[in-house]
């Protein structure tokens, strides 16, 4: 089961804009005919030991028709007791999903494994099911971030990541922040409630004298230059110790570690930047003050602290940079905010022209093969597949800006531009669930699959787009029984073909053997089920062959919904 | 006050930086300047001894070597635990400084932070006095549960000065061990019988025992924006929806009970809330040579004095409404006028009916509205000089004048010539005041009699009328004997 599986297709975008945050409120329906329940007990998934102090909430999953995609109201929380002992009156049958909290345990869904779960199927005739519920000690990360002279970084920002294997198919590795923390008054942090995992961690600071010694406002005043021992800055900082994210370690946890990861930051020279505003839009008489933002491997867009001062020539001398690439954004009265792109490396001061072309992509989106008014609604993604994130949303100019300076009225029509730096990205649409893409076409830009290589400048994408998605529902056995808990994949027949379609489609079976894949692009498939399969390999890709050669290969048309009863193959 | 050299602290003079070394010394060469000020920084102290940021000033001939001074800060730690032991992690626990800015008193949130996997907070903060107070919100342990507010000291604790806030010393570390009642929340839904319009609601519950939840409030959907639904554990609440709208502010009171199970039906009835126009004359005897104050510039508020009273509505400002007349936007409840002078102008007196607001609490009811508060300035002020002494010797200081005769303003504040020690008060109502010195900047309240206490041999007392220009010299509190 997959309660999320239409965001998870677009899990690699930032943007979880649906409307996730609307709860309904769902009377539920009394006067049940039999009594319903689910009994069990909550038990260490290291060393099976009950767990006190838990408490579980039991959701109701609405299957079938797209249109139910609202979860009703939890049942619960309901207390186990001290020997983890617990049952949960039902109101009605139907597939419920099960999540279990407990102090010091990551709060799951049963059997769950990465995103996925098993739902707890009831029916009339078998009403109730008794569950050995496993829970993993949550895992924590602690240590302390120190300056060069061994005393605490206040309010540093450290961010953990959440590293996974590649997969065989094009879906971009989601290395996104898995949680993001700042120092205390002692330098210290602690990430906890995390599950078992690969993670990587960095650190971002202000070297605070720095800040503090050139923090004169943004005025013009003649300011003595600083000390170059003053005027330094704190590179991102990769756990152990290094400005190189290729040479971060990773940290594998296991369920109930607790680990310490201590930082101790070494400032660099600040570099600085001179930003010539653009002349002729009047940016001088105005003051227009610049918008810094570190573009960073770790896939973070986050806005840099800097201290900036105007000189008699109206440049804007900023300093407190330490080596990266950085959008650099200005905006002058009734003017569109207006990105640049600069490549900032350590050693002398940089001079950014504003008036001088940008060097960002300027790209033109149209939307093809379905009505204008539904076009309107389709948002278009550029996800950067090095680190999965979103490096842009059309229509948004100044998106970053909410309210008033939000430069509307580009995405009218079926056109819309968008700003990015140049470089390669996978186009994803959203908005609307059942529009999928079938085809680009580029002027001044290559487009190869759904992945396009935009220049700086003007280039215009051209995107087909067609109407529904497919469904694909079933039943997974081993040996004449449900196989429960199984991974079942759905394997694009084209994967590898950087023209094909390329997503793999997962979802685990629930306590009656059953899947759901709903949403699926159209096209040609292998179906795969394995029994107890969470700790197979799948995105080896010579391991998942082994398992296709003996999976139920499928053509699905738009709107289809299939059926599939299938045999789980062995792990 | 350790006196012991702090290093790697940042001494600023002139615009220009250094770090102070090992044994907290620093120095700046080749100063061309006659004159300037020092500021120094460093994380985790202030330089003003009230935890606020000062300039020392310099000239040259002065004695060296400059000895510049930084106050440790003070900090609030404990542990957050649920009533069965447990620890709760990620609660926001907030420390709101009690404000005192001459013409009023406020709560100003200073410092927060998160409990952590243990249920332990750090909150540093200024030395001052506080309330500690956490947050609702939702228990990580087990869905579905809230965590309820509690604060220190407790709610409903008696409204005197001494024991609704806690008081911490710079470098002084207080310990709290906090225990929420966390408790299954169910879901209450209302219905406003108007329209809000653009308006958002904003709603609060309060319970009998004094417990009050701000409730984010949840539009059920888009098409039904009269409809606001919330969680509140079981109990019986006083719901105040407030909303503002174009036309003014809008508040609505009901009663709910929550027994194990969702509540539906509640309705609120939208009233405007009272508006009280202020209309401002002159003193009789009031020459018209002087340029008459309008009332924006006499810094009228009502504060309110409650104890509890909902940080946001503790203090209420004027508002010009657009007939260009100024009003007081004013929720049921009891008041405090406050105010300050204006160049030569003061306030003499400020009435609402029969109320003596100098002297009286304004109380508003429900449904009230349209009568005026009249507020009578005059120019006929007096004066106030001297010299302040530390030691015998003239000294840099700050004045504090109280006045025990009623008054607007809760005390009248001034920084002496830092060269010869003299201080004057150009323009002072006429009046009976208690006078005192400090060193440094020393913010207290001092409407409370008991502030003035522990500086009593120092403390003077002085009755000025109109016209006169007594002198008053006094005798400065050393820095030594400010720490609280």
């Amino acid at each position: 089961m997959k309660l999320t599986s239409l965001l998870r297709i677009f899990s690699i975008t930032l943007l979880v804009a649906c409307a996730v945050g609307s709860i309904a409120v769902a009377q539920t329906k009394t006067t049940p005919a039999k009594s319903f329940s689910i009994t069990g007990i909550l038990v260490n998934s290291t060393n099976g030991a009950p767990v006190q102090h838990g408490s579980l909430t039991a959701t109701l999953v609405p299957r079938g028709s797209a249109g139910s995609r609202q979860s009703p109201a939890p049942i619960g929380p309901i207390d186990a007791d001290d020997h983890g002992r617990f049952s949960i009156t039902l109101p009605s049958a139907g597939m419920w999903r099960v999540v279990a909290s407990a102090p010091g345990y990551v709060t799951q869904a049963y059997d769950e494994h990465e995103s996925f779960s098993s739902g707890i199927v009831l029916t009339a005739a078998s009403p109730t099911l008794d569950l050995r519920f496993q829970i993993a000690r949550e895992a924590v990360i602690t240590g302390s971030v120190l300056d060069e002279a061994g005393e605490p970084v206040r309010n540093a920002s450290v961010s953990l990541l959440a590293i996974q294997a590649p997969r065989p198919d094009s879906v971009p590795l989601p290395t996104r922040a898995r949680a993001r923390t700042s120092t205390d008054d002692r330098g210290v942090y602690e990430f906890d409630d995390l599950s078992p995992g690969n993670y990587q961690i960095n650190v971002q600071a202000q070297v605070w004298y720095a800040m503090a010694a050139q923090q004169k406002g943004f005025g013009t005043a003649n300011q003595p230059p600083l000390a170059p021992s003053l005027d330094v800055a704190y590179p991102l900082t990769w756990y152990p110790g290094t400005d190189d994210s290729a040479e971060a370690e990773t940290i594998s946890l296991d369920a109930g570690d607790n680990r310490q990861a201590d930082f101790q930051l070494r400032p660099i020279p600040s570099v600085h930047l001179r930003i010539l505003p653009d002349a002729a839009a009047g940016d001088r008489r105005i003051q227009a003050y610049p918008m810094i933002e570190k573009i960073s491997a770790g896939g973070r867009f986050g806005f840099t602290p800097f201290s900036a001062h105007i000189d008699p020539e109206g440049g804007i001398d900023v300093g407190g940079l330490a080596p990266g690439r950085y959008v650099v954004r200005l905006q002058g009265r009734g003017q569109a905010v207006k990105p640049a792109l600069i490549d900032i490396t350590s050693g002398t001061a940089q001079t950014l022209d504003m008036s001088a072309p940008s060097t960002m992509a300027n790209v033109s989106i149209r939307i093809d093969g379905i009505a204008e008014s539904e076009a309107d609604s389709v948002r278009v993604s550029l996800i950067d597949p090095s680190s999965g994130r979103n490096a842009a949303r059309d229509g948004a100019g100044g998106y970053f800006l909410r309210g008033a300076l939000l430069r509307r009225g580009e995405a009218e029509g079926a056109s819309r531009t968008m700003e990015v730096p140049p470089g390669r990205y996978e186009v994803v649409l959203m908005g609307k669930p059942n529009l999928y893409l079938t085809g680009i076409t580029a002027q001044s830009a290559e487009a190869v699959g759904r992945f396009v290589t935009v220049p700086s400048g003007s280039s215009t994408l051209n995107l087909q787009v067609a109407d529904g998605r497919a469904s694909v529902t079933g039943i997974a056995n081993k040996d004449g029984k449900p196989s429960v808990g199984a991974m079942v994949l759905l394997v694009p027949a084209t994967l590898g073909n950087p023209d094909g379609l390329n997503i793999i489609r997962r979802d685990q079976t629930n306590t009656d053997g059953s899947f759901d894949l709903d949403d699926v692009l159209p096209g040609q498939y292998i179906l795969i089920a394995i029994d107890r399969g969470w700790q197979v390999n799948w995105k080896d890709s010579s391991t998942l062959n082994g398992y296709m050669l003996h999976g139920v290969p499928l053509e699905l048309r738009p709107e289809a919904s299939v059926k599939e009863e299938i045999e789980a193959q062995a792990p | 006050m350790t006196n012991l050299p702090i290093s790697r602290a940042l001494v600023q003079f002139n615009g220009r930086a250094v770090l102070t070394g090992r044994e907290g010394k620093f120095e700046f060469d080749q100063v061309a300047e006659s004159a300037g000020f020092f500021q120094v920084i460093k994380p985790g102290f202030y330089s003003g001894i009230d935890g606020g940021l000062i300039t020392t000033s310099w000239r040259v001939g002065q004695a060296a070597p400059v000895e510049l001074r930084l106050y440790p800060e003070a900090i609030f730690t404990g542990t957050v635990t649920a009533p069965n032991g447990d620890p709760l992690p990620h609660v926001l626990v907030s420390a709101r400084r009690r404000d005192y800015d001459g013409s009023g008193r406020g709560w100003v949130p200073t410092g927060q932070a998160q409990t952590d996997s243990h249920g332990r907070f750090r909150v540093t903060v200024p030395p001052g006095d506080y309330r500690l107070e956490t947050m609702a919100g939702s228990n990580r342990n087990a869905s579905g549960q809230i965590i309820l507010p509690v604060r220190v000291p407790a709610e409903g604790s008696s409204s005197t000065s001494t024991s609704d806030s806690v008081h911490i010393r710079s470098g002084e570390e207080l310990h709290f061990d906090l225990h929420p009642v966390v408790s299954s929340a169910y879901k209450v839904t209302a219905t406003f019988d108007s329209s809000l319009g653009r308006g958002f609601p904003r709603i609060t519950a309060r319970s009998g025992h004094g417990l009050r939840l701000p409730l984010p409030v949840k539009e059920s959907s888009s098409d039904a924006s009269n409809v606001a639904t919330m969680e509140l554990p079981s109990g019986t609440y006083t719901l105040t929806a407030s909303v503002l709208s174009l036309e003014g502010s809008e508040q609505a009171q009901t009663t709910v009970t929550v027994t194990d199970r969702d509540v539906s039906g509640v309705v609120f009835h939208l009233a405007p809330v009272p508006v009280l126009p202020v209309e401002l004359q002159m003193a009789g005897v009031a020459t018209s040579d002087n340029t008459q104050p309008n009332l924006q510039q006499l810094g009228l508020t009502l504060e309110n004095t409650e104890s509890d009273a909902e940080p946001m509505n503790s203090t209420i400002r004027l508002v010009t409404r657009r007939d260009r007349t100024v009003a007081f936007t004013v929720p049921p409840g009891s008041y405090r006028l406050r105010g300050r002078s204006s160049g030569t102008w003061y306030i003499e007196s400020a009435s609402y009916g029969a109320t003596d607001l100098l002297q009286q609490d304004l109380t508003i009811g429900p449904g009230v509205g349209g009568t005026p508060i009249r507020i009578t300035v005059s120019d006929q002020t007096a004066s106030l000089r001297g010299v302040c002494r530390l030691g015998g010797v003239p000294s840099d200081c700050w004045v504090y004048l109280i006045p025990s005769t009623p008054s607007a303003e809760t005390v009248f504040t001034l920084h002496g010539n830092s060269t010869d020690g003299s201080y004057s008060y150009a323009h002072i109502p006429p009046g009976t005041y208690q006078a005192v010195a400090f060193a440094e900047r020393y913010t207290a309240d001092y409407s409370d009699p008991a502030t003035l206490v522990p500086f009593g041999t120092r403390v003077r007392a002085v009755t000025i009328s109109a016209g006169e220009k007594p002198t008053l010299d006094l005798d400065v509190v050393p820095t030594a004997e400010m720490a609280r």
